[in-house]
């Protein structure tokens, strides 16, 4: 992508007039503090509940969802100077939330004193579905889906939402995640046939 | 292992292929079709999960937080007041006050009060956390023991920060410049700046005063007290140390 494609680019409902920065451009200047704080006021407004969405999933914590989220964004304006419009706003701001949200799970991890293991996860995919439904409705159908991501090993659960979420490629989000693209690709591998298992017990049928 | 297992495995080395570029099965269509729903629907999720409503004022608080970090000064096109970051979620006040008592509630109420009114002002009565992990640890964003927490207070006025414990207890202040902090005074304003060493774990808060308090602390309810019948602003927000 070109410089100053951005928002025709940003083909995942981005519509951000938030313009990357033109560091090669010998007479650009520095944004003001003011500059730099509306555009990332205009981020917030425009990105910010599907970041904290996807921090609310990738925490299952609201509280410090919230916490993190502000933390995405102090990011971004410390960041806006470099985001140089390679990737749209929006799968920008999902992966500096990614790597953020990563890093709080791996705190509570340690904090917790306990690794958690995938077995847990694995069992409640391998549950009995309690009826079987032929058709269910959207509702019932995102309910599921959520209860199913929420199985998803967090890491797991990452690479798949960046990967339908946003038009990143594996290289982009490899510099976001910190994980070799390779290891990214086998991870949304991974995860969706345990997630299609999963649907399906919950009673949506995918064939 | 059983059919569904096979298939698992089956389709899991098609999607890798697929991820990877590389050209697909002959059994592509198939497994296309299978996965398509699951990707499209994961694509269409609702940017908020179902009962994960933020808070009316959280885009605020983001700004808040940024401005306080920063010192960013807000836009006058009608951006949002950063007073709003003072305000407390009800489930982190809930979590806070169970220990401290009623003492601690009682002074709660008049900080929320403090904090409401703090919000008419653009700039008066920004709290924000930023985390020091500890040697040795990644970094993080949740404090930890070991670490340290750096709280930032922006205010109008000659300013004062002091952080408390969920006793009540004060735990270190800021007034006037020392190794823990740091003072920035422009014009009116004063930007301060704690190093909070976290020795144990349990709720800390911030409480910012408009006015440097006179004496020692005899406890967060009476230090704010003694600020309301001072009329100095009182602004606080909590952070929870693992």
């Amino acid at each position: 992508m070109e410089e100053g494609e951005l928002a025709v680019a940003a083909a995942d409902g981005a519509t951000s007039d938030v313009e990357p920065s033109t560091p090669s451009t010998p007479a650009a200047r520095a944004p003001s503090v003011g500059e730099r704080r509306a555009r990332v006021a205009k981020l917030v407004e425009e990105h910010g509940v599907a970041v904290r969405g996807l921090c609310v999933r990738l925490l299952r914590d609201q509280s410090l969802a919230d916490d993190v989220v502000q933390q995405v964004f102090i990011n971004a304006y410390r960041d806006l100077d470099r985001f140089e419009g390679r990737s749209s706003p929006r799968t920008w701001l999902f992966g500096i939330a990614s790597h953020r949200c990563l890093d709080a799970i791996k705190s509570r991890h340690r904090r917790m004193l306990r690794i958690e293991s995938n077995e847990p996860a694995m069992l409640a995919f391998e549950a009995p579905a309690s009826e079987p439904i032929e058709r269910i409705d959207h509702a019932r159908r995102i309910a599921a889906l959520e209860a199913c991501l929420e199985l998803l090993p967090e890491e797991m659960r990452a690479a798949v939402l960046l990967r339908f979420q946003t038009e990143a490629t594996y290289e982009e989000l490899e510099l976001r995640l910190g994980a070799s693209a390779n290891t990214l690709q086998v991870r949304v591998a991974r995860a969706l046939p345990r997630l299609r298992r999963c649907l399906n017990r919950r009673g949506w049928r995918l064939e | 292992m059983s059919e569904a297992d096979r298939e698992d495995e089956v389709d899991e080395a098609w999607l890798l292929a697929r991820e990877r570029g590389q050209h697909a099965s002959t059994a592509s269509s198939a497994i296309a079709v299978r996965y398509a729903e699951v990707e499209a629907a994961i694509a269409e999720l609702p940017a908020t999960p179902a009962g994960a409503e933020p808070p009316p004022d959280w885009q605020q608080r983001i700004l808040a937080a940024i401005d306080a970090a920063e010192g960013a000064t807000p836009a006058t096109d009608g951006q949002p007041a950063v007073g709003a970051i003072a305000k407390r979620r009800p489930a982190a006040w809930r979590r806070w006050a169970g220990p401290a008592g009623a003492a601690a509630m009682a002074a709660c109420l008049a900080l929320v009060l403090y904090s409401s009114r703090a919000q008419d002002d653009a700039r008066d009565g920004d709290i924000a956390f930023e985390v020091q992990p500890a040697s040795g640890t990644n970094r993080g964003a949740e404090p930890s023991v070991g670490g340290a927490l750096i709280v930032r207070g922006l205010v109008d006025g000659p300013g004062e920060l002091r952080v408390y414990n969920a006793a009540g207890v004060e735990q270190a202040r800021c007034a006037v410049t020392a190794p823990d902090c740091e003072i920035d005074r422009s014009g009116k304003h004063t930007g301060l700046r704690l190093t909070v060493p976290l020795r144990v774990s349990g709720p800390l808060r911030a409480v910012l005063f408009s006015s440097p308090l006179a004496g020692s602390s005899l406890g967060m309810a009476r230090d704010v007290e003694a600020a309301e019948r001072g009329g100095i602003r009182v602004t606080s927000k909590e952070k929870r140390v693992r």
